[in-house]
């Protein structure tokens, strides 16, 4: 099958409404879609471990904090918090132990000074544990200051940026309704204490950090004004695309007025040229073949023990079990980078993922809720490069006139000289108030010129245009490594925002 | 236990007499030589002479040393199998290192080891092997411990029961049943401490997996190890390194060729034999005089023989045969008329649902795996150690990835898979329409109404009401599509002596009413429906619980929204079985309620949300503090939201009124201390149940620190109030009593959007006046439920 058949087999089932409640009773339940296919080639290079958990316990990871001495603190959908010791031991089975209970749905963590920063449903807590017993004996209050009135409304909680502010990520009311106090919105909250509201426009974010570079970007599900999951850069002020949380404008009159309201069934591209408040995505995820509900991501920072992407970010999907990756680069002010596939064939819905302190990625999650493709209720998976050279495409970067394709093995001169190799498909989706969406504008652009660097790890690509606003698909299929080998993943996704001069 | 190799072939016979000859071999076997043993040999196995040759050669490590154009002998299993070393001198006693490298099948029957010191002359042997301890354990990051071995027999009971339990059996025999690794060297070459280190992952000092990993946790690991220590090992005194000694054991190491089988200190593989003529029959180490005597039986020696003559520069065919047998996977699985447990071992293949019969404790047949199996769950079952009965005690070992990494494309060979394609052409339904027809028909097929299968199965991790077989919604991650619908159709036929029953018998379905009763159709239906996955909607007849959180000694506190406390609400429940939750929104004490504590739901999106397991008496859930201008100021009221009116019309209210909640510390007990502010009073709330006549009520003390005198208002109660006394106030369900002090019962306004409410008579609330000086103000208020 080439890709542009794929294309648009996938089209239609982008086409699909969103995710059902899983045993709502109102029918049998609803399709996952295909896999990659890619596990049994993925596990020679990126080996899985599962921790044991012990019987008595449900370990639902919401979120991840690495301690300094190594262990690994996981905070849970049911709102415990244990810490685990020996995650990066050969056969990884962790003690548990519990160091606070009792709070609600975490999707946050961060340690300092001894102290752990927890975001929860109802807000940022700061933990501690003053007599020494190894359990959390104080919980404070840091920031409250938004509101939580709906079953739906989580809050995902970043790490410490460089200032100390931690920045909450708070989902809608509802797919289409603001009905709490800036539910939709991104605070930030201030080493001080201060909670000052930064951006509006998100529906259901699903994770926020610092990108490889340090800008503030969280991840946008797919559903109303999405029509996939997308990176997107948040910076104060900034309209993240949905407009049902205009309605808190006055309660943040430092930021002025509300944004204009987008027109319904436009291109986002089409709208940020009119509206400036409006963020286009940094990095779309085709819906389905790149995830359908991303959640938690990190930074590669294991300085290669990972293996070639360092510095690059991982990100889970809950709905499909596995982990991809995504790189990104500021051209002309705007951010902008693509996204690859991983590692499929977890156990369970992926809710977060973080580094090990030894260079491993830790993974867990849940299955409750929504449609999961991995089977456990719950599950902690660790994997661990083998130290075996996967043949991936490492990383794909604009130039004035087309791509710059970087591999993490030597690309063979005959099929990487060739420019039938570089089946490239862009396309863009509509941007409407509708339920996810279609992928649109589809075009093909003409591979002018490859040229391969003398150490045949990087190819220049030459192409007769670049497509503002759209996301250009790579499928190398035909691609050969120097060795003779096929690429672990053919497919790799660039979404161009802006073109260097 | 010469005899044991003394007849010739056939294969079965000799397997019999060899079980024979070791139930004698306890009595003789300190006096007969023995020889090297492979598990799956002893029994009964699939392998002619020259495959059971090719088996040695790689099961000895011979193609360590002789490389060349041997390397296909045996492959792919000629991985090195001896043990790394870089830890060997913390994991065994010394003094049993020098034992077994002096003397390896005198210190350990059975061993693989070959005799490396046997070329020496006899007065050098011991002083050599001395010489190579003290090398091994001065590499060793850790000394030996020789802790004594515990004497709780609890442990050992424990440790008792996994060895017979998970599996240990099918190798190392019991008693006088079954095959036997021997395991009497045991105490005398581990402690404690090392022996349930290796058992908790044996791959770690044994890479080849020949002893593979149990899934032991650490705790079982250490009851395993009690229970083969047994209290038995000897005490030894501290090993002290020699450092001539131990440079003088390096330089053997290296010229003995220790290193071409064993890995882990780095020292570069010294191959000894670099060609085919240094293999010949009837010479070097296959007759017992080569730099490596491994004590070769005689058929053992004709088998290696039989595969030096016989061997071309090929792989030989059977691998399957030899991977099966090399790992002992015929130990627990049938695989043709060969393998499955043998009768007296059968009992310790245990199960938690006898109803299932033995399908539910014996590991499943492997003649046909390929087949029935999709390569993605053959892998996860291989190399991740995935499961789907939990009920079925004896684990499957996990032999590491790296070893079996053949084996699927083997098993997939064998038994290559049947295709289907689903959606059969005569089908009477519309392509389009068929995936939701037949997903609806799937789901009723399976739910009591249907075939009842939920009735025997468990379903998406939700318990069957009856039996719990395996959980049906892994299926399609599992099965072949082909395997599965065959197997439906004639359970019996693919698994003699199941007791699923039959639902299609003869191929007719036996339920008329869902798909016409259309056997293909229902088939199909069944996997569309499954393919769901985890999104699969339950089957009727399968019900999920809500759970209970229970106090045990100490206080308990949870948070969660709830109807009783609004979203940002928290439950503290009492060992005293007295409960209330406080409504964090606005800081009220919003509900009394005795009995259990909470249930919490678990299921669906946003869960997390609490409900009173005992009746609640509830308070307002509205600002308990405020300023009034004077007693006659009505108290303000919280916003209401509605299905009218969603979103929150004035979403700071509690802010505005001054109040901050700032979070709670644990006390005694893990009692909370609430704290919060209102305007610039700081409070801290604590509440603790005291027994009064016999009856649970709730001290509450509150603790105000005001930075200058003011006066503050306190709603305490509201609803029918009845005056007890002036610091004892009542309504049908709740007694609450005051400190002494200037308390206020007046009618409160009426509330327009509160239902039920007498507009002619509005409730009436309990105002207590508080005149706070600078500093700290102590109230306690203590509450008394009258239900």
């Amino acid at each position: 099958m080439n890709s542009f058949t794929r294309l648009s087999m996938i089209a239609a089932l982008a086409a699909l409404p969103g995710p059902a409640q899983a045993g709502s009773g109102s029918g049998p339940g609803e399709d996952l879609g295909a896999t990659w296919g890619t596990a049994s080639r993925e596990r020679a290079y990126y080996r899985m471990a599962s921790l044991t958990i012990p019987e008595d316990l449900v370990i639902e990871a919401g979120a991840f904090a690495v301690l300094p001495d190594g262990r690994v603190a996981v905070g849970t959908r049911r709102g415990d918090i244990y810490l685990m010791d020996g995650v990066d031991e050969q056969k990884p089975a962790p003690t548990f132990h519990l160091f606070a209970t009792g709070l609600d749905e975490i999707f946050g963590l961060e340690q300092r000074a001894g102290d752990l920063y927890v975001t929860q449903s109802c807000e940022l807590t700061r933990l501690r544990d003053t007599d020494g017993d190894s359990r959390a004996d104080r919980f404070e209050t840091i920031s409250d200051e938004w509101g939580y009135a709906n079953y739906h409304e989580y809050a995902f909680g970043s790490k410490f940026d460089p200032e100390g502010n931690i920045h909450v990520a708070l989902g809608l009311s509802s797919s289409y309704h603001s009905r709490a106090l800036f539910r939709g919105w991104t605070m930030r909250i201030t080493p001080e204490g201060q909670t000052v509201p930064i951006a509006s426009g998100m529906r259901s974010p699903g994770g926020i950090g610092a990108n490889e570079h340090g800008a503030l970007m969280y991840i946008e599900s797919q559903g109303p004004w999405n029509s996939s999951c997308s990176l997107k850069v948040i910076t104060p002020g900034a309209f993240l695309g949905h407009p049902a949380s205009f309605n808190w404008y006055p309660f943040a009159p430092h930021l002025g007025p509300a944004p204009e309201v987008p027109d319904s069934g436009s291109r986002v591209r089409i709208e940020s040229q009119r509206l400036p408040e409006l963020q286009p995505y940094a990095v779309v995820f085709p819906y389905i073949r790149m995830g359908r509900s991303i959640t938690g991501f990190c930074l590669d920072d294991t300085g290669g023990r990972f293996g070639p992407f360092e510095n690059q970010m991982f990100l889970g999907d809950f709905s499909l079990s596995l982990v991809m990756r995504a790189t990104t680069e500021q051209v002309d002010g705007v951010w902008q980078g693509a996204c690859y596939p991983f590692r499929e064939g977890l156990s369970t819905g992926i809710l977060n993922v973080t580094f090990t302190e030894e260079g491993r990625l830790l993974t867990g999650g849940t299955n409750r809720g929504w449609p999961v493709r991995g089977l456990q209720p719950f599950a902690l998976e660790r994997l661990e490069w083998t130290g075996k050279m996967p043949f991936e495409i490492e990383r794909i970067s604009i130039t004035p006139d087309g791509f710059r394709v970087r591999f993490t093995k030597p690309v063979d001169p005959i099929t990487g000289g060739d420019l039938a190799t570089y089946k490239l498909g862009t396309f863009t989706h509509i941007y409407h108030a509708g339920y996810g969406g279609p992928e649109v504008d589809q075009t093909v652009p003409e591979v002018r010129s490859v040229e391969l660097s003398e150490d045949g790890l990087e190819a220049t690509l030459v192409l007769d245009e670049l497509r503002l606003g759209h996301v250009h698909e790579f499928d190398l299929i035909a691609l050969r490594s120097r060795d003779g080998e096929a690429l672990l993943h053919r497919d790799a996704y660039y979404t161009v925002n802006a073109v260097p001069r | 236990m010469e005899c044991m190799w003394s007849t010739p072939r056939p294969d079965v016979l000799q397997g019999h007499l060899a079980r024979l000859c070791l139930l004698l071999g306890s009595a003789v076997g300190a006096l007969a030589q023995s020889s090297p043993r492979v598990p799956g040999l002893l029994g009964p196995h699939p392998l002619g002479e020259q495959e059971t040759g090719e088996l040695l050669f790689g099961e000895l490590g011979c193609a360590n040393c002789h490389t060349s154009d041997l390397e296909g002998i045996g492959t792919p299993l000629t991985r090195p199998t001896a043990p790394r070393l870089d830890e060997a001198g913390g994991r065994v006693e010394p003094g049993y290192l020098a034992r077994f490298i002096a003397d390896p099948q005198g210190t350990q029957p059975g061993t693989r080891m070959p005799d490396v010191l046997g070329q020496l002359p006899p007065s050098q042997r011991a002083q050599v092997a001395l010489d190579l301890t003290h090398f091994l354990v001065s590499r060793a990051s850790r000394s030996f411990n020789s802790e004594p071995v515990s004497t709780d027999e609890a442990q050992r009971k424990l440790g008792e029961g996994l060895f017979h339990r998970v599996g240990c059996v099918a190798c190392h025999g019991s008693g006088a049943a079954g095959p036997v690794a021997d395991l009497a060297h045991v105490p005398a070459k581990y402690s404690p401490d090392s022996l349930s280190a290796f058992l908790f992952q044996p791959l770690h000092a044994r890479p080849g997996g020949r002893m593979p990993d149990m899934g032991l946790d650490r705790d079982e690991a250490g009851a395993l190890a009690s229970y083969l220590l047994n209290g038995a090992r000897p005490l030894v005194g501290p090993f002290q390194v020699d450092p001539q000694r131990a440079a003088a054991g390096r330089l053997h190491f290296q010229e003995l060729g220790c290193a071409a089988c064993h890995t882990g200190l780095g020292l570069p593989t010294t191959l000894l034999a670099q060609d085919r003529a240094s293999l010949r029959p009837g010479r070097g180490c296959l007759v017992g005089e080569g730099p490596a005597r491994f004590g070769l039986a005689p058929d053992q020696r004709a088998a290696l023989e039989q595969a030096l003559a016989g061997q071309g520069p090929e792989p030989h065919p059977s691998t399957l045969a030899r991977s099966l047998t090399a790992f002992n996977c015929i130990a627990c699985h049938k695989w043709g008329e060969f393998g499955g447990a043998p009768e007296p071992l059968l009992p310790h293949f245990q199960t938690t649902e006898f109803e299932l019969g033995d399908e539910a404790r014996l590991p499943p047949d492997l003649e046909g795996v390929g087949a029935k199996l999709t390569r993605g769950w053959l892998e996860q079952v291989l190399f991740d150690g995935a499961s789907v009965r939990p009920y079925m005690l004896t684990r499957m070992p996990r032999y590491g990835a790296a070893n079996l990494a053949h084996l699927p494309d083997l098993f997939e060979a064998a038994d290559p898979a049947e295709e289907v394609t689903l959606r059969e052409p005569k089908s009477k339904w519309k392509d389009e329409e068929w995936q939701k027809v037949a997903r609806a028909a799937g789901r009723e097929l399976l739910g009591n109404e249907g075939l009842a299968c939920v009735l025997c199965h468990d379903f998406n991790s939700h318990a069957s009401p009856g039996k719990r077989g395996l959980d049906l919604i892994s299926s399609p991650d599992r099965l072949r599509p082909a395997w599965f619908m065959d197997f439906l159709v004639a359970p019996e036929k693919l698994r003699p002596g199941i007791v699923m029953p039959q639902s299609w018998p003869d191929g007719k379905a036996a339920h008329q009413g869902i798909l016409d009763g259309d056997t293909r159709a229902q088939l199909e239906a069944i996997w569309l429906y499954l393919s769901l996955g985890r999104s699969a909607a339950d089957p009727p007849g399968i019900r999920t619980q809500g759970a209970n959180l229970e106090v045990g000694a100490r206080v308990r506190t949870y948070r969660g929204r709830s109807n009783v406390a609004g979203f940002r609400g928290i439950a503290v429940g009492y060992p005293e079985g007295l409960s209330y939750a406080f409504n964090a929104q606005n800081g009220s004490l919003s509900a009394l309620w005795r009995g259990e504590f909470i249930s919490v739901n678990w299921n669906g999106q946003a869960a997390g949300n609490f409900n009173p397991k005992g009746r609640a008496v509830r308070l307002s859930e509205d600002v308990t503090f405020c300023r009034l201008e004077d007693a006659s100021q009505d108290w303000p009221r919280a916003p209401h939201m509605n299905a009218e009116q969603p979103v929150n019309p004035d979403p700071r209210y509690a802010r505005n009124l001054g109040y901050r909640f700032r979070g709670y510390y644990m006390g005694e007990l893990d009692t909370p201390t609430f704290m919060y502010s209102s305007g610039s009073v700081e409070l801290e709330d604590t509440s603790r149940v005291l027994q009064v006549e016999g009856r649970p009520v709730l001290r509450r003390e509150l603790r105000l620190v005001a930075p200058e005198a003011e006066t503050l208002y306190m709603r305490v109660l509201t609803g029918d109030i009845e005056e007890g006394s002036p610091t004892s106030f009542q309504t049908a369900e709740l007694r609450v009593s005051l400190p002494t002090g200037e308390t206020l019962l007046r009618r409160g306004r009426i509330d327009p959007e509160q239902e039920g409410e007498d507009p002619g008579k509005p409730p009436l609330e309990l105002l207590l006046k508080l005149s706070l000086d600078e500093g700290t103000t102590t109230l306690t208020l203590d509450y008394e439920l009258l239900h």
